[in-house]
């Protein structure tokens, strides 16, 4: 932990200008553009004291070594398939860090290499007079959130505010359908209905409203609350727009597991913790995932063989194949980090 | 005979916190002029069909004058479509409320040429500077630029010494002297360097001191010169220089605060500072509810701040002189360190401030100055002056840094336009 403290102190202004002037150092190619605009605002680009970046967005994999440490802001999809294509880190000297419910996901032989971030923002555990606003975030993609973790989630929500309070519901929603893809979608209109619905269930209707980027960008948040429906951290981990509301003021609530690690600071009001913990059950999980990929890998291969990172035939412009994808949801499902 | 009039605003709320509380202010001290007045409202981003369809609504109700009290849309465009309804027919007068992005819409009013020569208008700045501004690009029959602040509501930011007891034990405030600067915390607003210049002179002050700091952060960089920031980058770089000289202390970012909250912050401070030199600066929302909560000011002498010192001759407003030098524009930090360690030696009277700044920029008092204005012959546009040409040019061709000179800071161009904002 120390060393990697040390290669998190050694980055310089420099580095964090080059990552975010991508244009001077990455190729235009389609998988960036597509899913930049698929998952923006959430995919923008910030400010950090680290090197966030998207593993994806990256062609040739020495170009991780230039910088002493990067954070991977790729949610479990890009993040398995950059394991499958690189089962041993012969190429990356840099250490990754990922976000820490992904933990499971990394192969034994990266153990050394990958380290983890969590937010850290202040936490509350009852919702009381002092919070007016409380912003439900969401991707409308049923990976992204199901229904029933919704609905668990806001019901536990419910139970903690306390009576005589009635905040406002800020449900700040991005509904997109991917490029190439949008004669056939039907998924994200009906997972967007359907959390709409329950929403209005939960809590009284007129509290609820929704809120566009300008909104965000100028509402105070001093006295609000912010709820990330983010289930898996599937399609990506380090959000914007969840920096963008807990660096205005916003808190979370507190949850059971308590975090520990190294503090960088974001902003006045949250910051990343940061630490190289794998946890006892690690390693039983991590072998058994990347031995049922291995028994997967041919017919993994076919499906990864339809896919393309850069095409005019956006359809075929995917962060993996189906095969992955479905691999993958089943190992959060079945081994998710506490 | 009774004057049929129409007030035209934005039917949506304006994304920049202070033109919300422009907006409906104004519309409080007009319902107090005109309490006959008609609203009609147009979307933030009209386009011409909606600009037609209202242009033949006011054709068919035949007000003898409009006025447009919102930013957005562009009154330009509007315009336009309101002349080719009204063809040759006698048109309404026309007022405007100018905001400080008009330079922005200098091609919408380029656009206008010729159909200007059949308008009677007022063009309303809210501060003298401004007023300097646009009328160095209009040449006109008349009196074209009037000035009136913007009003403040006295309802909302006034002196309470309960407010400030409350406010000081909540914040944790014993007997030190609070500066406090409330706003958009962004490059151009000179946050960081008014935070340096006050760690620079703590051990001189008379009293303990903190600086609070409160407004969303904004990472716009200076789209005049083309330059761009990532979200949060002006964030660390105050961050920065809290740890840098060890100011966890003494600098507090409070956050971004609603209007209950920012009452109690005006209450429980000491004086308000900003040496801002934003190009958009054309009054200074900010400073004149901070009078208005009984706070004296140290301000840039720049754009509309300026008048808050000429406007009342108030006493407890000190300028702190701006410079452009190297193509680059900002505050003299000297005096500005000079005038904090001043301003720790006064005692102030709050009540006696908060008085003056009522008489002034209460919306009563602006409904009065408007009423003035109202009756003024109005002035008909002869023509452009040559700035607007280059200013429109620059706007529209060289969209993505209008300002910037060859080497990246502001071209010659921008210090003679904005001349008027420091000189």
């Amino acid at each position: 932990m120390d060393s990697l403290i040390k290669k998190i102190e050694s980055i310089s202004a420099d580095d964090r200008r080059i990552v975010t002037n991508k244009m001077t150092w990455l190729r235009e190619q389609s998988i960036v553009n597509k899913f930049y605009h698929y998952f923006y605002p959430h995919s923008e680009v910030y400010q950090s004291p680290l090197i966030p970046l998207f593993l994806y967005e990256l062609e040739d994999l020495e170009m991780l070594n230039y910088f002493p440490v990067v954070l991977a802001r790729d949610g479990a999809i890009s993040l398995m398939k950059f394991f499958f294509e690189n089962p041993n880190p012969s190429k990356v000297k840099t250490p990754i860090l990922i976000h820490q419910s992904l933990k499971n996901l990394v192969p034994l032989a990266w153990k050394e290499n990958i380290a983890f971030y969590n937010y850290d923002a202040k936490k509350i555990a009852k919702v009381d007079q002092s919070i007016d606003k409380i912003f439900l975030t969401l991707f409308s993609e049923p990976k992204h959130c199901s229904l029933e973790y919704a609905e668990k989630k806001l019901r536990q929500l419910e139970e903690k505010i306390q009576k005589g309070c009635c905040p406002e519901i800020k449900c700040y929603f991005n509904y997109k359908i991917p490029v190439g893809e949008e004669s056939h979608d039907q998924h994200h209109t009906k997972h967007l209905f359907e959390m709409t619905t329950l929403i209005k269930e939960i809590f009284p209707e007129n509290k609820v409203s929704y809120v566009t980027n300008d909104d965000v960008k100028s509402l105070s948040m001093n006295n609000s609350l912010l709820i990330d429906l983010n289930e898996f951290k599937f399609f990506f981990a380090d959000c914007f727009v969840r920096h963008l509301i807990l660096g205005q003021g916003a808190v979370e609530l507190a949850e059971e597991v308590e975090r520990i690690g190294y503090h960088i600071p974001y902003s006045f009001n949250h910051g990343l913790l940061i630490s190289d913990e794998y946890g006892e059950e690690y390693k039983v999980i991590a072998k058994q995932i990347h031995q049922d990929m291995e028994l997967l890998r041919e017919s993994i291969e076919a499906s990864e063989a339809k896919i393309s990172r850069d095409s005019y035939q956006f359809e075929d412009v995917q962060l993996c194949s189906e095969e992955l994808k479905a691999f993958t949801y089943e190992q959060l499902k079945k081994y998710p980090v506490k | 005979m009774k004057n049929k009039i129409m007030i035209i605003s934005s039917s949506e709320k304006s994304a920049w916190v202070s033109c919300q509380s422009i907006t409906s202010n104004l519309q409080r001290s007009y319902q107090q002029v005109l309490p006959d007045a008609q609203y009609e409202f147009l979307p933030h981003h009209a386009l011409s069909v909606h600009c037609l369809e209202l242009a033949k609504k006011i054709k068919d109700q035949n007000p003898d004058k409009i006025i447009f009290l919102d930013h957005k849309p562009s009154v330009a465009l509007f315009l336009k479509s309101l002349c080719l309804i009204y063809q040759q027919v006698k048109m309404p007068e026309i007022l405007v409320h100018v905001y400080g992005d008009f330079i922005l819409k200098t091609p919408d009013w380029l656009d206008l040429g010729p159909h200007l020569k059949t308008m009677k208008m007022k063009l309303i700045c809210a501060s003298k500077r401004q007023k300097d501004l646009v009328q160095s690009l209009f040449e006109a029959e008349g009196d074209l630029v009037h000035q009136c602040p913007f009003p403040v509501r006295k309802d909302q930011f006034y002196a309470d010494d309960n407010l400030r007891k409350t406010g000081r034990e909540k914040y944790g405030v014993g007997e030190e002297l609070i500066f406090l600067y409330t706003g958009r915390i962004s490059l151009q607003k000179n946050v960081v360097e008014l935070a340096r210049s006050f760690a620079e002179v703590l051990p001189s002050l008379e009293r303990k001191a903190k600086l609070f700091i409160a407004g969303p952060f904004d990472d716009m960089g200076a789209p005049y010169l083309g330059l761009k920031t990532n979200t949060g980058s002006y964030q660390h770089k105050m961050m920065g220089l809290i740890t840098e000289l060890g100011l966890e202390e003494k600098v507090f970012y409070l956050g971004n605060h609603d209007k209950q909250s920012l009452i109690e912050l005006y209450n429980l401070s000491d004086v308000f500072v900003s040496i801002s030199t934003h190009n958009d600066e054309d009054y200074g929302m900010s400073p004149a509810e901070a009078m208005c909560s009984g706070l004296p000011l140290i301000l840039s002498d720049w754009g509309g701040y300026t008048s808050f010192k000429q406007n009342v001759d108030f006493p407890h407003c000190d300028l702190i002189p701006v410079k452009f030098e190297n193509y680059n524009v900002s505050p003299d930090l000297l005096k500005l360190k000079k005038q904090l360690i001043l301003s720790s030696l006064l005692k102030t009277n709050w009540k006696q401030i908060e008085e003056l700044a009522h008489q002034e920029f209460s919306d009563q008092s602006i409904a009065e100055k408007l009423k003035i204005i109202l009756k003024e012959e109005p002035a008909k546009i002869k023509s452009f002056n040559n700035n607007l040409y280059r200013t429109a040019s620059a706007i529209s061709k060289r969209a993505k840094a209008p300002f910037a000179s060859e080497i990246g800071k502001f071209s010659d161009f921008y210090q003679e336009l904005y001349k008027v904002y420091w000189e």
